[in-house]
């Protein structure tokens, strides 16, 4: 059903002291596409320097800057228009690297384990109501299974993980947030064959920023949230996308100086 | 050629002055020590030389049309030559590269080919070096400091001359670049090959830089100077992929340039060799460099393979089981001579350790039958014994694909090993490509 969005994105980071050569490259700005049509949008970023726009090999606008003189916090906010319809979806070729275990994404025994439960389980034909179970399933079909188990595997616990833990990691924990939680399915779907990617991106409400997955079936791509278990519809703004996290963070940045980091988030998307 | 070797000691010396080192990684602790030299050197005929020249250039050539092919159609996976996984799994693959297009479409500026000679006469290519490979440097002062002691060594023989390595170096830069100076881009001082650094950009007239005296503004690379910043054309990186940009791949890099990646994709500046080029270097790769002449080419390659199985076939695993005890089994993850193991040296246990192993994960070995290859005659305290050698081969690709007629022939110590990469050890010895 057709949406339409307006975004609101706004991070600031502080630092416990002075910053110079502070060197960037976000990742948010959204991309125009048939089923995420951006009417217009503003980003300020603020301290700026000499800024660029380009595009990565993920497809995603990739603005890159660099601020040379001292500061001691750096905001940047999003806001803009957009329609969402995914009725709109244009069928396109899934990359093959989105078949592969990618950095954070690798198969470990523990994930093996649960992956062959899960195929095993003869009560997941019967929920579908597709008889010969898990194997006779479309690939969206079993990306919802195994978001469901995932669902239900994981306990929503900040400050469990960070941005480097891995699918593997979260796991055996089974404390994680939304980033743990996509990390774990798209493993999980690739090991099913099927080309997951994971997504960076806001969701009608306010809060933080939010990260899900994405399945690829018959040359369309289905968003899938597994932390909230349920599809990821027109009530969610794509910011980028990538193999894994460490593809697509929304800011990196790198400065000479010895400071610690604090972050700010906030987001409010209203239809 | 006997003053030549009478001169060994003060070389040696001279080469330590220079720093011509190399530094090794043991136990987790970085020792450096001298890179000892050999004075007999190789001796190659022309008229084979020739030959190995041919099949070079036609190897780097289908080796670079591979990488372009993967970045881009994949119409060698899509054609079934090439197996998917190969490539994917391949460390050496980045998919931050897919889709872009260094200048002049060259991946691999400066290639470096590691082959033998075999008792058969045969030459046999061992592995393809492409991302960063060195050692040039250490043929070419040598040459330089053998002429100075031996000056009559070579009126008598007739060698092709090889000292016009930084010369090549220099146009290979010109070719790609985009508008701007050429830099030479090290890691800094603590690098193993350092002294092939700094030499390098004397010998080809380019600025020795390291992470902090370079930036990116507006994908734009600079070098800091004094005055204004310059900005750069061509970058010939000693830094690894890995470490190259902080914000593109290893985040917590210190010897990077903060989105050089930017400026490279945006075609304002060449890099080289060109990042991700590692996924036509993978051992597992190198099985089907022979397809890919074929493939991009439509000749058959000039140069063998030594005999490889994939254990990832199900008829190649089935052989590399049943003759474990005489094969070498490669780890494709592992570089500089690490993850080598010679069948004949293991225990009946090890070998079935290992069998299991290959089992359980047949894509990340290659099998290869041990080649035979020809010893060289070295000096161990004023006596010549018999050891094992390989050569790299030094090809650079700019607007045409040339060799470097010399190369690095390098040997081991030990009289039993097989293994002469000098991270494991040994020496070197100038290559002579010599006239009739």
């Amino acid at each position: 059903m057709r949406r339409e969005l307006s975004f609101y994105f706004d991070t600031v980071l502080n630092f416990s002291g002075s910053v110079t050569e502070h060197n960037f490259l976000l990742r948010c700005i959204p991309a125009d596409a048939p089923e995420q049509s951006i009417l217009s949008y503003t980003l300020t970023v603020y301290p700026d320097g000499a800024a660029s726009l380009g595009r990565d090999s993920f497809g995603n606008v990739v603005r890159a800057g660099r601020v040379v003189e001292a500061h001691d916090s750096f905001r940047y906010t999003l806001q803009g228009m957009a329609y969402r319809d995914d009725s709109l979806r244009v069928p396109e070729e899934a990359a093959p690297f989105y078949r592969y275990a990618s950095p954070l994404t690798q198969v470990t025994p523990e994930l093996e384990t649960f992956y062959e439960s899960v195929v095993k389980d003869e009560d997941c034909g019967a929920v579908q109501g597709a008889p010969g179970g898990f194997s006779a399933m479309n690939a969206l079909e079993k990306a919802q299974i195994l978001c469901a188990k995932v669902n239900e595997h994981f306990t929503y616990t900040p400050g469990e993980t960070n941005v480097m833990t891995t699918a593997g990691e979260a796991f055996v924990t089974g404390k994680g947030v939304c980033q743990d939680y996509a990390h774990v399915l798209i493993t999980l779907c690739r090991m099913a064959g099927m080309p997951a990617r994971y997504v960076s991106g806001l969701f009608v409400g306010e809060g933080a920023s939010h990260a899900w997955t994405e399945i690829w079936m018959d040359g369309l791509w289905y968003g899938i949230d597994p932390t909230h278990n349920c599809p990821a519809d027109e009530k969610y703004l794509k910011l980028c996308i990538g193999r894994d996290y460490s593809d697509c963070p929304l800011e990196r940045g790198v400065f000479s100086g010895w400071a610690e980091q604090t972050q700010k988030v906030f987001t409010k998307v209203t239809d | 050629m006997k003053t030549l070797l009478a001169h060994t000691k003060e070389i040696n010396e001279q080469l330590a002055r220079y720093g011509v080192k190399f530094g090794i990684y043991k136990d987790g602790t970085f020792n450096e020590r001298l890179f000892p030299f050999d004075p007999v050197p190789r001796q190659i005929p022309e008229k084979d030389y020739e030959v190995l020249e041919k099949g070079l250039i036609q190897r780097v050539t289908a080796l670079n049309k591979f990488i372009y092919d993967i970045y881009h159609d994949k119409k060698i996976v899509r054609d079934g030559v090439v197996p998917e996984e190969f490539v994917y799994r391949s460390p050496g693959y980045l998919a931050q590269c897919e889709g872009i297009t260094p200048s002049k479409d060259v991946y691999s500026h400066i290639s470096g080919i590691d082959l033998v000679e075999g008792k058969d006469n045969e030459w046999y290519i061992l592995e393809d070096n492409l991302r960063i490979p060195s050692g040039a440097s250490y043929p070419l002062i040598a040459r330089t400091l053998c002429r100075r002691c031996s000056p009559e060594t070579f009126k008598r023989y007739r060698v092709r001359d090889n000292r016009n390595y930084g010369a090549l170096l220099k146009r290979t830069m010109d070719y790609v670049n985009t508008g701007g100076i050429n830099v030479i881009f090290t890691p800094g001082r603590y690098n193993a090959a350092y002294f092939e650094h700094s030499y390098l950009a004397e010998q080809a007239g380019a600025v020795l830089a390291e992470s902090n005296d370079l930036f990116v503004e507006n994908q734009t690379l600079y070098y800091r100077t004094s005055r204004d910043p310059v900005k750069v054309g061509a970058v010939y990186r000693r830094v690894s992929d890995e470490y190259m940009d902080p914000l593109c791949f290893e985040p917590s890099s210190l010897i990077g340039i903060p989105n050089l990646m930017d400026a490279y994709r945006a075609g304002n500046v060449a890099v080289m060799n060109a990042p991700g080029n590692g996924v036509a270097d993978d051992k597992g790769i190198y099985y089907f460099v022979p397809k890919m002449v074929k493939y991009y080419l439509g000749e058959d390659a000039i140069l063998k393979n030594a005999p490889t199985y994939l254990p990832y076939y199900e008829e190649d695993r089935k052989y590399t089981l049943d003759n474990i005890h005489r094969l070498v089994i490669k780890d494709v993850a592992e570089a500089g001579g690490y993850g080598v193991v010679f069948g004949e040296n293991l225990t009946q246990e090890q070998r079935e350790d290992l069998k299991n192993t290959i089992l359980n994960a047949p894509r990340r070995f290659i099998a290869q039958e041990v080649i035979d290859f020809k010893d060289l005659p070295i000096l161990d305290n004023g006596e010549t014994v018999e050891r094992k050698a390989d050569l790299r081969a030094f090809v650079l690709s700019g607007e045409n694909v040339q060799v470097w007629p010399s190369g690095l022939t390098r040997f081991s110590r030990n009289p039993d090993s097989f293994v002469v990469n000098s991270s494991q050890g040994g020496g070197f010895k100038d290559t002579w490509i010599v006239c009739q």
